[in-house]
């Protein structure tokens, strides 16, 4: 599937606490933005990719839109966890044939109306299908957030490491220093010092600290995926999709087979967009995506390297902890903005640029004939 | 009040999600060697399995 699939349109609503309407409304709104933003109309989209655990239904947003027909519509587990998955599906689709012009849509009233981040109640929310059953027996025990939940793997993580919330605070500072210069982000001109991270509450000791989680979000975003070919006579430069994979399982060698498929290697990459529910799940992507030496990510890190002006920025809006918690699909938007040289934070001629979320992966270039 | 939960491997392989309990949190650390006690519940069939630190 090398380069036969690209990303041709980017659209987002505001990034709010309140967002004042329906989750059906803000996938709406944000699909008719990516249509504008890739020249393209509602009769065009004749796919449509989401969450399992989104609200808005395929035929709603049909309706909604004025979208007359589809020939393909998935929707994928595991949360946050699928977010790169997404574009890996459409990708498949469009390079089948399947569909023609795929809309990838994820909306959520994170904050002001089912919170996010708040303990769930096990019996009140249906988690079949979801990717999240496996919750249901943390539940018992008290682990009833996914702060909670998520941390269960990461001490032995950072034992191994040499990891202290401490080294957190390393990553933390450089993404909201991207923040801080984000329109778009939360934390907006809210930068911060290792020792304002030091001293906000602890979620999860000795793991996780206040400014290690992301936010709770309202909004949504959407994405227009063609085949690369149509995608040159859009108004967008296209970001193509190199490669693309999913993992599931303990530890899948995913980012092996995208980087195979894709053509290039780790030192390729020119940013990375990493999920970042909470810090330590960027150290784990960095070593997935073998970004850094096997063992050396505490160093890598505190070293600069992902922060503004270093070898590989990382979140370069800010994240799902600096911008906003769009349930990883932000970041989307931001490796392909990377791509077209439009970001805020910019990096230099981004050629190739990465987005993983857990052990999915994929790797977005420019297109080059 | 925070609880202390954790992920024990159990002698004969699977690991287990549960709390560990009977002792100061700040004492809990990866690699303690636990033992299985059972909490009683309204059902007199059902116990839940706890961990407390092993030997005591």
């Amino acid at each position: 599937m090398r380069a036969i699939a690209a990303i041709a349109g980017i659209g987002q609503t505001d990034f709010s606490k309140s967002s004042g309407r329906s989750e059906l409304q803000l996938a709406a709104e944000a699909s008719l933005a990516a249509l504008e933003d890739a020249g393209l109309t509602v009769e065009d989209v004749d796919g449509m990719v989401t969450f399992t655990i989104d609200p808005t239904e395929d035929n709603e947003l049909m309706r909604t839109l004025g979208v007359p027909e589809l020939s393909y519509s998935v929707r994928l587990p595991h949360g946050g966890g699928g977010s790169a998955v997404t574009v890996f599906a459409a990708a498949t689709a469009v390079a089948t044939g399947a569909a023609r012009h795929v809309l990838i849509y994820r909306a959520l009233n994170a904050r002001s109306g089912n919170r996010f981040g708040r303990a769930r109640d096990p019996g009140s929310s249906p988690t079949k299908g979801t990717g999240w059953d496996f919750a249901n027996w943390l539940a018992p025990y008290g682990a009833l957030s996914p702060a909670a939940i998520l941390s269960l793997q990461t001490l032995p993580f950072m034992r191994a490491r040499g990891l202290t919330n401490r080294d957190f605070a390393d990553y933390i500072v450089g993404i909201r220093d991207f923040a801080a210069t984000n329109p778009a982000a939360w934390f907006y001109k809210r930068p911060i010092t290792v020792e304002d991270h030091q001293s906000s509450r602890w979620i999860v000791e000795p793991i996780l600290r206040l400014f290690d989680c992301c936010q709770e979000t309202d909004g949504g975003v959407a994405l227009v995926v063609t085949t690369t070919e149509r995608a040159r006579d859009l108004k967008q430069t296209p970001a193509v999709v190199l490669g693309a994979g999913q993992g599931v399982g303990r530890d899948p060698a995913t980012a092996e087979r995208v980087y195979a498929m894709a053509g290039v290697g780790p030192r390729d990459l020119d940013a990375a967009m990493i999920y970042d529910a909470f810090s330590p799940h960027v150290y784990m992507g960095l070593e997935s995506l073998e970004l850094c030496a096997k063992g050396d990510v505490k160093d890598f890190v505190a070293s600069g390297a992902i922060a503004r002006g270093g070898s590989l920025p990382v979140n370069t809006n800010g994240g799902l902890i600096g911008e906003a918690y769009l349930h990883g699909m932000n970041l989307i938007t931001e490796a392909v903005r990377q791509i077209r040289g439009t970001a805020v934070n910019q990096v230099d001629d981004a050629e190739v640029v990465s987005m993983s979320s857990g052990a999915s992966v994929f790797i977005l270039g420019r297109d080059r004939g | 009040m925070p609880i202390a939960v954790v992920s024990v491997e159990l002698e004969e392989g699977p690991q287990v999600t549960s709390n560990i309990v009977q002792v100061a949190l700040q004492e809990v650390d990866l690699g303690m060697e636990v033992e299985v006690l059972f909490a009683s519940t309204d059902d007199p069939e059902v116990g839940v399995p706890l961990f407390r630190p092993r030997g005591r």
